[in-house]
């Protein structure tokens, strides 16, 4: 079985540190981009199962990425410290599949990629 | 002799017995003790006069009657003056002498032993002696005379008519005396002419003392001439005591009565005239005949007007009663009238009193006649910036309304005026005549008038309120929104703890070495971060609180930019240039200038270029420190916002978003200031400004 593929997306090297070394303990292959740019970039050459998407990024924002991903574009799990209803509210409407408030223990990130993931399998 | 001086004697001597009969009757009816006297005088004269006639007649041979009617003539004077006395008393001495000279006459008469002849051949002491009672006699009366024209000059009409013609008859007398004494019997129509006036003066006298009806009205007319043209004026003054004086005033004058009163229904005296207040209860007591009591029906009951009569008041007959009944049925009117007013008074006292209260009011009052203002308080018209007038002309208060919400306010006064159920209480607002808009609460009520629907209205401005409650909300809205900045940065660095921690408790064992090391970094660095925002957070809610703790003092700039240079060198690929040419020294905290001097250096490293500058320089307002960097300079768009706090540069991503909030603040706290100010081509240049020491 291929390993499935996730895309981080933040500008935080302490947040992506955490990410990645939770999501490789569960068998994932973690990429990882810094800034929007980055990520949509990144988006063009490959094709990751799941994008981890913050939104508060240097150069264009998170909802900017949101809105410029492709139409069959993998599911998108927002990271986001912002807790006011409003985001939240806003990325869903913008096509994300789940929004998570930092901060949140790796256990919980891991469930709802698995159940995303088998959901869409 | 001429015969027909005669029968005037007899006339004259029985004229002057019917006056003093007159007289004397009266005084006996009147208890009048000054009326007697005069009675007793004319009766001297009236036997002196009978007793010319029978001197003639009885031929010569009676010799006592010469000194006898002298006598008598002598007499007759002092009894006059004693009338005199009576009524306006003389002076002690000047009677004393009257009576001394009359005693003194006397004797001298009787030894003088006067021929009584028709035409007597006197000696010259004779002649004498006769002339001197002359001119005591006209002394007598004349002063009498004179005394009683003179005092009749302040009275009533009516006293005035009665006191002059007294005088008048008794300046006749004089004048009958004179004549008489310094005639001859050869002057004989000279002598007649003087019987006759003589003559006249009876009746003159008699109606001084017994006016008939006829008289005492004409001498009234006068009085009722003046009191008609004056009746609006007195009688119907609106203050209730200026009636009563008015009244007691033109009733004695009418009458001629020399002081009066006036008693309300409940026994008050609301005016008396030349009384005193005991003199009025003494009056009300006493069942005296000189006081005139008329009943004055009115609607608190009945009071009496009461009039006191004067040695000069003529005879007072039922014509005086009647009219003074007259008068004071119009006095009682004027009194009604008096207490209406008054009642009206009080009730428009009330209202307007009622009106100044509403003119008071910090709260605008205001009427309304189908949108035309009827009525509006101070305040009002102070909200409003118009002038009472300017608001009365306009054709309708809704043309103060705002444009955007007169329609609203248009519908809900027909709702209103049609009974529809509308909130009595709106929020509103008005155009202020300056331009501006007033916020106002408004309280409307519909009351029913005789002239139909009127609005009241209860205008607040609420204006200053409303600021208030704006600033709050702002207030509010910055601090929820500091509160929200403040847990998302705090939150990225605990969820590198929390990942971490839970990464390394769960599977330390299956991590490598160096990820191992990396977990452990990353939590040093997050919690390293979190002390260091939440020592931040609480800077700056101290500061902005403004109970930061600062110990100012005299510092010296160049130590600390040397001891900040020391703690935080420059990284290798930044050279950092120092130029404080003098030894400037500051009024500061110096830790906390350390904190400024190493935020904005540590930013020009991380921010900045290759080569960061500090430089000092004195102005005139204080010591001007730079630190300049050759980066690319603040975004244009951060600029405005770049000492907000949670403003922050995209690429620094190690802050809390706090420094250069809390730098701008700290030198505030000190008395200075922290400006940016870009440099060309590039770079950036952060000021600070700081106090002197000295």
């Amino acid at each position: 079985m291929t390993p499935k593929t996730v895309l981080v997306v933040d500008d935080e090297p302490d947040i992506v540190l955490t990410v990645r070394l939770a999501l490789e303990l569960e068998g994932y292959r973690v990429l990882t981009a810094g800034s929007g740019e980055d990520a949509l970039e990144r988006l063009e050459r490959e094709r990751p199962d799941i994008i981890l998407l913050d939104l508060r990024l240097p150069g264009i924002d998170g909802f900017a990425v949101l809105e410029r991903l492709a139409q069959n574009t993998p599911p998108v799990i927002v990271l986001s410290a912002h807790a006011s209803g409003g985001a939240m509210q806003r990325a869903l409407e913008m096509g994300c599949r789940e929004f998570i408030t930092k901060p949140f223990h790796p256990e919980q990130l891991v469930d709802k990629i698995e159940a995303i993931l088998q959901g869409r399998g | 002799m001429d015969t027909a001086a005669h029968p005037l004697e007899i006339a004259l001597g029985i004229a002057f017995l019917l006056l003093s009969a007159v007289c004397l009757a009266k005084a006996h009816r009147q208890d009048d003790r000054a009326l007697s006297l005069a009675g007793w005088a004319f009766a001297t004269i009236g036997v002196l006069m009978t007793l010319t006639f029978f001197g003639p007649v009885t031929d010569y041979r009676y010799s006592f009657l010469g000194p006898f009617s002298l006598l008598l003539f002598l007499w007759s004077g002092y009894l006059l003056l004693l009338f005199r006395h009576s009524l306006l008393p003389l002076g002690p001495s000047f009677r004393a002498a009257a009576l001394g000279v009359t005693l003194a006459l006397t004797p001298l008469i009787v030894v003088a032993d006067l021929p009584y002849t028709d035409d007597p051949r006197l000696s010259g002491v004779q002649f004498a002696l006769v002339m001197a009672i002359a001119l005591l006699w006209s002394i007598f009366v004349g002063g009498t005379a004179r005394t009683f024209w003179r005092e009749a000059r302040d009275r009533p009409s009516v006293q005035r008519a009665r006191l002059r013609m007294l005088s008048t008859g008794f300046i006749g007398l004089v004048v009958v005396a004179l004549t008489w004494a310094g005639t001859s019997g050869d002057q004989s129509t000279l002598l007649l002419g003087v019987k006759l006036l003589a003559l006249g003066m009876v009746p003159l006298l008699y109606v001084s003392f017994a006016a008939p009806l006829w008289l005492r009205r004409a001498w009234r007319d006068k009085e009722e001439t003046s009191l008609f043209a004056a009746r609006d004026l007195v009688l119907f003054h609106p203050e209730i005591r200026s009636v009563a004086e008015h009244a007691v005033h033109w009733a004695q004058r009418l009458v001629g009565a020399d002081a009066g009163f006036l008693i309300s229904a409940q026994g008050d005296v609301l005016a008396a005239d030349r009384l005193d207040a005991a003199d009025v209860d003494r009056f009300r007591l006493e069942d005296s005949r000189s006081v005139i009591e008329v009943p004055l029906e009115y609607g608190e009951g009945t009071g009496s007007l009461v009039l006191v009569t004067g040695p000069f008041t003529p005879l007072f007959g039922s014509d005086e009663v009647e009219r003074l009944e007259a008068f004071g049925s119009i006095v009682a009117v004027a009194l009604d009238r008096v207490r209406l007013i008054m009642a009206l008074g009080h009730e428009n006292e009330r209202y307007e009193r009622l009106l100044q209260a509403v003119s008071d009011l910090d709260e605008g009052v205001v009427v309304t006649d189908q949108g035309r203002l009827v009525y509006a308080n101070d305040a009002y018209v102070r909200m409003t910036g118009y002038t009472l007038d300017e608001l009365m002309a306009l054709p309708s208060l809704l043309e103060l309304s705002l444009p955007e919400e007169r329609e609203q306010i248009t519908e809900r006064l027909r709702l209103r005026l049609a009974g529809g159920d509308v909130e009595d209480h709106y929020e509103a607002g008005l155009m202020h005549k300056a331009g501006h808009r007033v916020d106002t609460e408004s309280a409307v009520k519909l009351i029913q008038t005789d002239e139909g629907v009127r609005i009241v209205s209860v205008i607040r401005d609420v204006t200053e309120r409303k600021r208030h409650e704006r600033q709050l909300r702002e207030l509010d809205a910055t601090k929820s929104e500091f509160i929200s900045n403040a847990a998302h940065e705090l939150r990225t660095p605990l969820t590198a703890i929390v990942g971490l921690a839970a990464t390394l408790a769960d599977s330390r064992d299956l991590l490598e070495e160096k990820d191992v090391n990396a977990c452990i970094e990353g939590l040093d660095r997050g919690a390293k971060r979190l002390a260091l925002l939440v020592n931040r957070l609480l800077d700056f809610t101290q500061l902005d609180t403004g109970r930061l703790q600062l110990d100012l003092q005299a510092v010296s700039l160049a130590e600390i930019a040397e001891q900040v240079l020391e703690a935080n060198p420059a990284p290798e690929d930044v050279e950092v240039r120092i130029e404080i040419s003098d030894n400037f020294i500051v009024w500061a905290d110096p830790v906390r200038l350390d904190q400024i001097l190493t935020n904005l250096i540590s930013n020009a490293y991380r921010h900045g270029g290759h080569e960061v500058r500090i430089h000092a320089e004195r102005d005139d307002d204080g010591v001007l420190v730079d630190i300049d960097d050759d980066g690319p300079g603040v975004p244009e768009a951060l600029i405005d916002s770049l000492f907000h706090p949670f403003v922050r540069g995209s690429a620094d991503q190690q802050g809390a978003g706090l420094g250069l909030a809390i730098v701008r603040r700290l030198a505030e706290a000190f008395g200075g200031r922290v400006t940016y100010h870009p440099v060309r081509p590039h770079g950036a240049r952060f000021r600070v400004r700081l106090r002197p020491a000295a």
